[in-house]
Formats: structure tokens, C-alpha cells, sequence
């Protein structure tokens, strides 16, 4: 039978653990790799989405393995929680009801100021900016010395709240003694980790293992990612950018475009992400056509298949698009193969466009207009391919051509 | 608001009566229009009790039946030198009482000293009674900072038995504070002055927005004009010794004339240069039927000369108490003078002197004490209705509270002029091998040796696991409300076992019953931590060793050929091997004894090899 952690218990993962080593179950890594001193046993569930069992029984091995360490529901004392809500105290029922000469107002003024003295540095407490003067600071402490002094609930039952009015006044007392004099307060800044450098330091670390440690990094990576649900997407996006990239690379059009899809579902905005869908899309348009030109050449060559299904062959191809002319040469051969004299002009048009100085096009450009009976265009044509690639044959063809006219 | 609350100031000579009235406060005179009534009691010869000036009155007539000055040893044990002295000074007769307390004997009756203020304290209540028309149950009664434990518990049984629900005892300096501070809307720090009869206290405070704190007190208990007339009697007894060879002290009627002709003499020259003492038939000598008659001048010049060790020495704790502040005589705004004693106007210059401003003028020495506990009694009050109080002091403990350490040590948890309330935990451990017990002795005072301190209370811890000195963990907490009450925990930290006492009344133990406990007790001493505070202190003390070796060589360059230096260098090295000796055994009791002369020999040495360089 395995103990029973309370819902508000906080595991804590040991400082220094190597998680790799330990013989763990998936399950059990998923349950350790979200322990991070902060969330409850019952936010685990919530967090992993495992049944409570499942939890509990995860939670006890990692303990049994020394992985984590399992502490009470207060969070450590000095630095300041990170989360806001944190910050919103409120009564327990107990509490409201309890039989003391408090107003609610007060209950609840009591338990907030008890947290603040319990969670947050000495200018929190005073309500102080850092760079308060030693007046300032005096001002602060006679005001709220005045509003929390025992004296201020002189004979009045406080049940519960006497504890924390005692605690409170003596938190106080602390902070001004400390804020009040200028080298004990030195100290205390030198010694204090406040939010905000806190916060710088956690980055300059992060920033330091990242680039020395690549397994500490992607742990860094999880831990941030499961902060902010943002980054979260965008770090997903750039993963499968670069798988997409790499696919890509190898020719692997159908997932590249699954990777490259997935990246933009993720991360809509950014403009890289977006060329390279419409460059993997181009391709795999192109890839296609030159297959299906290729298709229908077969075919025709075969002679076995219906004129028909070439046709629409030909016709799909022509719906893509390549940068390929010579997809394009070839379709115009086709359609001319297929006596579609007038379909073969588009395609024999794009080609020229692209190549407008290769033979094959221009061949294929003199051969429509003279099926089409546009002799001149044809003859034209022909003179810019025997000017740029001369050969006797095609000399004799354009000599011919010019007796037709 | 149907219920009042009367601030009584409970004085050694005289007490007052004072009472917050339609926002302000003001003192209640008695019967006879006086604003002030002596603090003086007597049983007269048909067994009636006597308050006030008619039991002063009579003084002189009933000496041995008449008490005053009560207050220098309410509270006190049978041997304390307050006691002693006042067993040889005071006309009336003290005896030891059954817990080794002091008994006052009148007429073949013995009352405790609690029962004389108390006598006193309902002469006040009926006094305010008699004035406002109602009966009056709540009072705050003031005291002299420097009471100790026992002292203020013994003050609140007199209250107790006066009939008085006593809701709060505050120090008179920082009542007089309250009183000068009253309804002045102020930002500085003031020094109240108060040489009572029988006490002198100092404290500096900080005022501001409403809130009074005491930021330092210090004081002496056997030091006030009760000294000064003192003075005066024996200079007059000497006179009188050296022409007639009797000493007038051994017969306690003229000892009693003696003492009124004394302060009235003090207080004339407080307005006059030269006054005369004229005593006539103070002494029928023996086998002689003529009465002697004593006659004397005293000039001020006279009696200042008398009396400027007493004023110096007020001076001096004054000075002292302003450097534990790390404060200046500039830093202060204001000095508040209070006490009759303060009139004297060799008192008054030298403060001036001092502080280099001319003291308060708006208050009066007599009434302000009273006025202040008025103060503070209508604010506790007004809290206690619910409603809200622009006015909070913030006293401070007077002493250090601690408890006692193996070695006869002792261990401070909280320190003198720590604002109250306040709490402190340390952790012990057992002093012996297989201890199963520890007995938590409470210490009050400044001395560093336990016999030397006031004990407030004793308990036992039992049922400790049986294991090797220093591995069982007690946790002691020590707490002070912000009546002054002190608690006193002790936690057995395997067991989660717990022992306490709330210290309620005073335990009456003289030195030499402390010593007994001390020897009874050896097995059952606590021992501080060792460890812990042996490694801080080993790691301090080896870092000023290894500087010293380092100075070594430039030391002795720079004190060679000179005795002076060569008996310098022969006490570092003493010091310096003591302290490495305390380190090779593992001495932790030893090494605060061998920190401070390491400490002081570096910075010596230091300052030396500087100074050649």
C-alpha cells in the first residue's frame, strides 16, 4: 500500500539528480519531469492528466529513488513566490466563521499582511519602493505598526488571529530595524535576491547551460515552454521548420509539406515559415506534373491506352505548374502528338518564356505555328534557331518553309 | 462612556492620580487640594492604617509604624543589597519572610511590601473616586524601566489588592513621553530624564504619526533624591558625631527628623544659596538627662559638593545609554526632565551642559508620569471599545532574558531594549552523556555569569532519548507579550515533547539557594549547541590566527627594543595560543572567552605594523 500524499503536498526534485540513470517508467518520467517545487500532488494530476493512482504510485517511487523530496504545502520562506495569484489570500471557511471580535475586512487584512511577512522581501512588506529613505521607511513601519501593534485588538478575542497579529507586528519590527539602518540594510540588499534580479540571474544561468549542456538545455527548453504556453507553440513551430528543411533537403517533398504544414498551424505569422510552405508546395506541383507528362508520354508510346486517358492526363499536368520548361516542351509535344494544335500553343508559349534561347523550344515553337499553318510566325521562329543553333537540317527546313510561302 | 481608566503614578515619595477627561488629561488632587500624596503608610497606635499626608504627618511621632519608600524593596528578595541597605537606613523594621521575600513588621503585625503600595494604590483609586463620582476599577500603574520581572509582578499584586483591574504597567519615562508628546503633532526623538526618589531612568524616544517608541532605556534602581538626602544625613550625622560622639543614626526617631529636615533642606536650596538645619532636642544622650541639639548651615555650593558624584553618575548612564542608541546628545530634540530630584538646579545645568540645550519647560516633573499613564489608559480603552486610537507606544525589555548554561553561563535570547512584544528560539542540547533531562533555568540581567542575574523561573524537560552529550536537540522560545509577560517553551525536538511556563510571579530565590540549584543541578544543566556556533567561531578565529602569523614578524620589527612591546607581544601570544588551544580540544564554551582578546590583539597588532609602516 503505498502512502498516501495529501493533494497539497509539493514534491521537489532533488538538486544535482541525473534523471537519464534512473530506472524510470515513461509514465513515471512524465509525472517527475513535471515535479518542480511549486505544484501540488493534486496539480499533477491535473498537469498530467493521469489518474490519481497513477500518481500517487509514481510520486512514492520517485521518493523511494530519492529523486524527489516531498514537502508541506508552504512555500519556502525569503524569495518571493513567482506567481501573482499566489498573492490573493483568502479566508478558509474556519476562518470567516471563527467566533473573534474581527470584521471580515480585518480577517482578511490579517491573513494578507501575514503572507506578505511570510512570502516577501522587507520593501514588500513596509510597502516601501527600494529606494526609500530612511524616513520613508520610518513613516511606513509607524503606520502599519499603528494598524497591527497588539495593542490595536487591546482585550479583543482573536482566537486564531492572536498568532498571526503577534507574528505580523514582530515581522515589522524586523523590517524597520533592517530598512532603517542604512548598513544593515546594505546587507540585507546584498544578501536578498529581489524579484526582479532573480528573475535576471535565472536568465543569465538559463542562457549559460543552454549553450554548454545540450541535455540541461532542452530540460530548460521544457521547464520554459511549460511556463508560457506561447513559446510553447513557437518552439514547436521552428522544430518542425527544421525537420521540414531537412526533408526537403532530401527530396522528401509529401512529409516536408506535412512537417512544413504543421509549422504554420503552430506559428501562422512568421514570413519564413510561410515561403517555404509555398516553396515545398511549387515543388511538389512541379514534381507532379513532370510524373504525369511522363505518364502520358508512356502511354502514347505504349499506343496500348485510350486516347482519352492521356488526354486527361495531359490535362491534370496542365493544371500544375514547374519551373521546369522542359515539362513544358514536352507537354506541347504531346498535345502536339495528339493533333490538339491549339492547346499545344499555351504550353509551347511557357517554355519559350523560360527558355526563350534553347533549341528544343524553339523547335517545338516552330512546330506549332506550322501545324497551326502560321507559316511566317513559323519561319521566324526557325531563323532564331538556325541563328542560334546552326545545323544544316535545320537550314534545309527553313529553306523549304521559305518556298512554301 | 461609562467606563474610566485612572493612570496612577506609584512613586517612591509621592504618588499621583491622573485621569483622561474630555480628550485631555489632567491630574485629580486629593482631599486636601494636593495634586501629589506621599507614598507613605503607617498603623497607628489604636491599629488604624494611615495613607497619605496624615500618615507623613505623624512620621516623626511613630517612625518605627511608619513605612515610605516601600518601592525600593517591593519585589526584592531577602539579601539583595537594596534590602541590606535599607534595613539600615529605614526607621522601620524589616524581617525575612516565609519564601525569602521582605516583611515589613508594624506593631507586631508583618505585611508584605505588595500590601503597603497596595494601601497606597486604593488611597489613589479613592481619591479619583471621591473626584469623578464613581468607582473606578481599571487602572494603568507606572514603574521604573529598570524594574526587573519581579519587581513589576510584585507592583501588579499591590494593584490586585487595591481592587484594581491593573490593564497595563508602563515604565514612567515613557509615560512621562506620552504626557509630553500628548496631542502635539511631533517627528523627533526626545530623551525623558527621570530621577525619582528612589530611581533614576533615562530613555530616548522616537515620536512620530502618534507612534512612541522607545528605542533605548537604561537606568539605575538605587540611584535617586532619596540618595541625595542621604548625603546630607550623614554629612549632619557626622557633624554631630565629630562634636558630641553619638551616632545619631542608631536611634530611629532622630533618624526619622534627620531625613525630613534632609529633603526639606534639598528642596530650599533647589531656590535658595543657604538654608538651616535646626533640629532641637534630636538626642538624650545616656546617663544624661539634657537632649542635644543639632544646628547647621548647608549652602548649595555645599550640598552640590555633597551630591556631584550622584549627578555625575546620572550623567554618565545618560551618556552610556545614548552610545548603546548610537545616538549623539545632538541627535536629541528635546529633554524632557521628570522626578522632584530634577529641580536641583546642579541637576538641570548639568544636563544643559550635556545636551547642549536647555531641557523641556512645559511639563511638570510631579504630575507628567500620571498624566502619561491617563494617556496611555485611554487609548488601550478606546481599542478595547472598538474604536480606533491615534496613539501606540512601543516599549522596550529592559534586560536581557536568557537561560542558564552549562559552566554556570549565561545564554541571552532576547536583549535588553528589543521592542515588545517580541519572541527568540535557540537550540540546546544535553551537557552529559545518557541525560535524559534538562532543567530550563530563566536568567534576567545583564551579566554574563548566571548567579550574577535575576531568576525568574525554573521547569524540567524530561524523557530525553538517551544518547551522547550534544546529540539531543531542545528547542527553547522565549516570549514577551506586549504586557511585558514573559513565556518560556522548551521542545525535546525527537519527542516533539514540550514543557512551558508563563513567568507569573517572582521566585523568590536568593543567590546562595541559585548556587544550590546550580550544584543540585549539574546533571541536569543544558549545554549550548557546540557545534554549530564552534565552527562560526573556529573559522573567524583561525582566519585573525593566520593574519597574526602573518603580522608576526612586522610586529616584532616594530616593537623590538621596547618593554612595553615585548609585554604586548608576550599577552598576544598568550592570547593566540589559548586560542589555538581552545580550538585543537573543541572547547565550545571556551571560544567566546578566547574571540574578544584574539580580536582585540589583531586589531593591536595591526594598528602597530601600520603605524611603523
Amino acid at each position: 500500500m503505498p502512502t498516501a500524499f495529501k493533494p497539497t503536498d509539493v514534491p521537489t526534485q532533488r538538486a544535482g539528480l541525473d534523471i537519464s540513470r534512473l530506472p524510470l517508467s515513461a509514465e513515471e518520467g512524465f509525472v517527475l519531469s513535471r515535479v518542480d517545487g511549486h505544484t501540488t500532488v493534486k496539480e499533477l494530476m491535473t498537469a498530467t492528466g493521469l489518474p490519481e493512482r497513477s500518481v500517487q504510485d509514481a510520486l512514492e517511487k520517485l521518493l523511494r529513488l530519492q529523486a524527489i523530496s516531498m514537502g508541506a504545502s508552504a512555500p519556502a520562506q525569503g524569495l518571493a513566490a513567482e506567481e501573482d495569484e499566489e498573492d490573493l489570500v483568502e479566508l478558509t471557511p474556519e476562518e470567516r466563521t471563527e467566533k473573534v471580535d474581527l470584521t471580515q475586512e480585518q480577517r482578511l487584512r490579517l491573513k494578507t499582511m501575514d503572507h506578505l511577512c511570510a512570502h516577501k522581501h522587507h520593501y514588500a512588506v513596509l510597502g516601501v519602493v527600494r529606494q526609500a529613505s530612511v524616513m520613508e521607511v520610518k513613516r511606513a513601519y509607524q503606520q502599519l505598526s499603528k494598524e497591527f501593534h497588539p495593542d490595536t485588538y487591546f482585550r479583543k478575542n482573536l482566537g486564531s488571529f492572536k498568532p498571526m497579529l503577534d507574528r505580523i507586528f514582530r515581522h515589522l519590527k524586523t523590517a524597520y530595524d533592517v530598512l532603517g539602518d542604512p548598513r544593515e540594510r546594505a546587507r540585507y540588499d546584498a544578501t536578498v535576491m529581489f524579484e526582479e534580479d532573480a528573475a535576471a540571474l535565472k536568465r543569465a544561468a538559463e542562457l549559460r547551460s543552454w549553450a554548454m549542456d545540450p541535455k540541461r538545455r532542452k530540460e530548460m527548453e521544457e521547464r520554459r515552454l511549460r511556463r508560457n504556453p506561447m513559446m510553447q507553440r513557437l518552439t514547436r513551430a521552428k522544430r518542425h521548420q527544421q525537420r521540414a528543411q531537412e526533408l526537403y533537403a532530401q527530396k522528401q517533398l509529401a512529409a516536408a509539406a506535412n512537417e512544413i504544414a504543421l509549422a504554420v498551424a503552430q506559428d501562422p505569422v512568421d514570413p519564413t515559415l510561410r515561403e517555404l510552405q509555398q516553396k515545398i508546395q511549387a515543388d511538389i506541383r512541379a514534381e507532379k506534373m513532370t510524373r504525369l507528362v511522363a505518364q502520358a508520354e508512356a502511354m502514347l508510346h505504349a499506343g496500348t491506352v485510350d486516347e482519352e486517358v492521356v488526354q486527361s492526363t495531359v490535362k491534370q499536368a496542365l493544371e500544375l505548374e514547374s519551373q521546369d520548361f522542359m515539362v513544358y516542351v514536352r507537354l506541347g509535344r504531346l498535345l502536339l502528338q495528339s493533333k490538339q494544335l491549339k492547346a499545344a500553343r499555351e504550353p509551347a508559349d511557357r517554355a519559350l518564356r523560360m527558355a526563350p534561347e534553347d533549341a528544343r523550344t524553339l523547335t517545338l515553337m516552330v512546330d506549332v505555328y506550322e501545324g497551326a499553318g502560321m507559316t511566317l510566325n513559323a519561319i521566324r521562329m526557325l531563323e532564331k534557331l538556325v541563328q542560334l543553333h546552326p545545323n544544316p537540317e535545320r537550314q534545309e527546313r527553313l529553306k523549304q518553309l521559305r518556298r512554301q510561302l | 462612556m461609562g467606563e474610566r481608566v485612572i493612570g496612577i503614578d506609584l512613586g517612591t515619595t509621592n504618588s499621583c492620580v491622573a485621569i483622561v477627561d474630555g480628550g485631555s488629561p489632567r491630574v485629580i488632587p486629593n482631599k486636601g487640594g494636593y495634586k501629589t500624596t506621599p507614598s507613605v503608610v503607617a498603623v497607628a497606635e489604636n491599629g488604624r492604617r494611615l495613607v497619605g499626608h496624615i500618615a507623613k504627618r505623624q512620621a516623626i511621632t511613630n517612625a518605627a509604624n511608619t513605612v515610605y519608600a516601600a518601592k525600593r524593596v517591593i519585589g526584592r528578595k531577602w539579601g539583595h543589597p537594596a534590602v541590606e541597605s535599607a534595613k539600615e537606613t529605614f526607621s522601620y523594621k524589616l524581617v525575612e519572610g516565609p519564601h525569602g521575600d521582605v516583611r515589613i513588621e508594624l506593631r507586631d503585625r508583618q505585611y508584605s511590601v505588595p500590601e503597603i503600595s497596595a494601601a497606597v494604590l486604593s488611597e489613589m483609586k479613592s481619591v479619583a473616586e471621591e473626584a469623578l463620582g464613581e468607582p473606578v476599577e481599571k487602572a494603568v500603574i507606572t514603574i521604573p524601566a529598570y524594574f526587573n520581572d519581579g519587581q513589576r509582578q510584585a507592583t501588579k499584586d499591590a494593584g490586585k489588592i487595591a481592587g484594581l483591574d491593573v490593564i497595563r504597567m508602563i515604565n514612567e519615562p515613557t509615560a512621562a513621553a506620552l504626557a509630553y508628546g500628548f496631542g502635539k503633532n511631533v517627528d523627533q526623538k526626545i530623551i525623558v530624564f527621570d530621577l525619582g526618589g528612589g530611581t533614576f531612568d533615562v530613555s530616548v524616544l522616537e515620536i512620530g504619526q502618534g507612534v512612541f517608541e522607545v528605542i533605548c532605556a537604561a537606568g539605575d534602581t538605587y540611584l535617586g533624591g532619596e540618595d541625595f538626602d542621604q548625603r546630607i544625613i550623614e554629612w549632619l550625622c557626622f557633624g554631630f558625631m565629630k562634636d558630641h560622639k553619638i551616632d545619631l543614626r542608631q536611634d530611629r526617631m532622630a533618624l526619622q527628623r534627620l531625613k525630613d529636615a534632609a529633603e526639606t533642606a534639598k528642596c530650599e536650596l533647589s531656590t535658595l544659596e543657604s538654608t538651616t538645619i535646626n533640629l532641637p532636642f534630636i538626642i538624650s544622650p545616656q546617663g544624661s538627662s539634657e537632649a542635644l541639639h543639632l544646628q547647621a548651615t548647608l549652602t548649595r555650593a555645599k550640598l552640590e559638593e555633597l551630591t556631584g558624584d550622584l549627578v555625575d553618575r546620572c550623567i554618565q548612564i545618560t551618556d552610556q545609554a545614548l552610545r548603546d542608541a548610537e545616538l549623539k546628545p545632538s541627535d536629541i530634540h528635546e529633554v524632557v526632565l521628570v522626578g522632584g530630584q530634577t529641580r536641583m538646579p546642579l541637576v538641570q545645568k548639568r544636563v544643559e551642559q550635556f545636551f547642549k540645550r536647555p531641557p523641556c519647560k512645559g511639563v511638570h516633573p510631579d504630575e507628567v508620569v500620571a498624566l502619561g499613564a491617563a494617556v496611555q489608559g485611554a487609548a488601550l480603552l478606546t481599542q478595547e471599545h472598538g474604536q480606533k486610537s491615534d496613539m501606540l507606544l512601543l516599549d522596550v525589555t529592559p534586560h536581557n532574558l536568557g537561560i542558564m548554561v552549562a559552566g554556570g553561563y549565561a545564554k541571552t535570547l532576547i536583549e535588553a531594549n528589543s521592542t515588545v512584544p517580541t519572541s527568540a528560539s535557540h537550540t540546546f542540547t544535553t551537557a552529559k552523556d545518557n541525560q535524559t533531562q534538562v532543567k530550563i533555568v530563566i536568567l534576567q540581567g545583564n551579566s554574563p555569569k548566571a548567579e550574577q542575574n535575576e531568576v525568574l523561573g525554573e521547569f524540567l524537560l524530561t524523557g530525553l532519548r538517551e544518547a551522547a552529550r550534544g546529540v539531543v536537540e531542545v528547542d527553547v522560545t522565549f516570549d514577551i507579550s506586549a504586557d511585558g509577560i514573559v513565556s518560556v517553551s522548551a521542545k525535546d525536538k525527537d519527542t516533539g515533547k514540550q514543557q512551558s511556563i508563563v513567568v507569573t510571579a517572582s521566585s523568590s530565590l536568593t543567590e546562595e539557594e541559585l548556587k544550590r540549584i546550580m550544584a543540585d543541578n549539574k546533571d541536569l544543566a543544558v549545554a549550548a549547541r557546540s557545534k554549530e556556533e564552534f565552527e562560526k567561531a573556529r573559522v573567524d578565529a583561525e582566519r585573525m590566527l593566520r593574519d597574526l602569523d602573518r603580522l608576526w614578524p612586522q610586529a616584532e620589527a616594530a616593537f623590538a627594543g621596547n618593554a612595553l612591546g615585548q609585554e604586548t607581544l608576550r599577552k598576544a601570544k598568550a592570547a593566540m595560543d589559548k586560542a589555538k588551544g581552545a580550538i585543537a580540544t573543541g572547547q565550545a564554551e571556551a571560544m567566546p572567552e578566547v574571540m574578544e582578546p584574539l580580536a582585540r590583539t589583531l586589531s593591536l597588532i595591526k594598528g602597530a605594523v601600520s603605524k611603523k609602516v
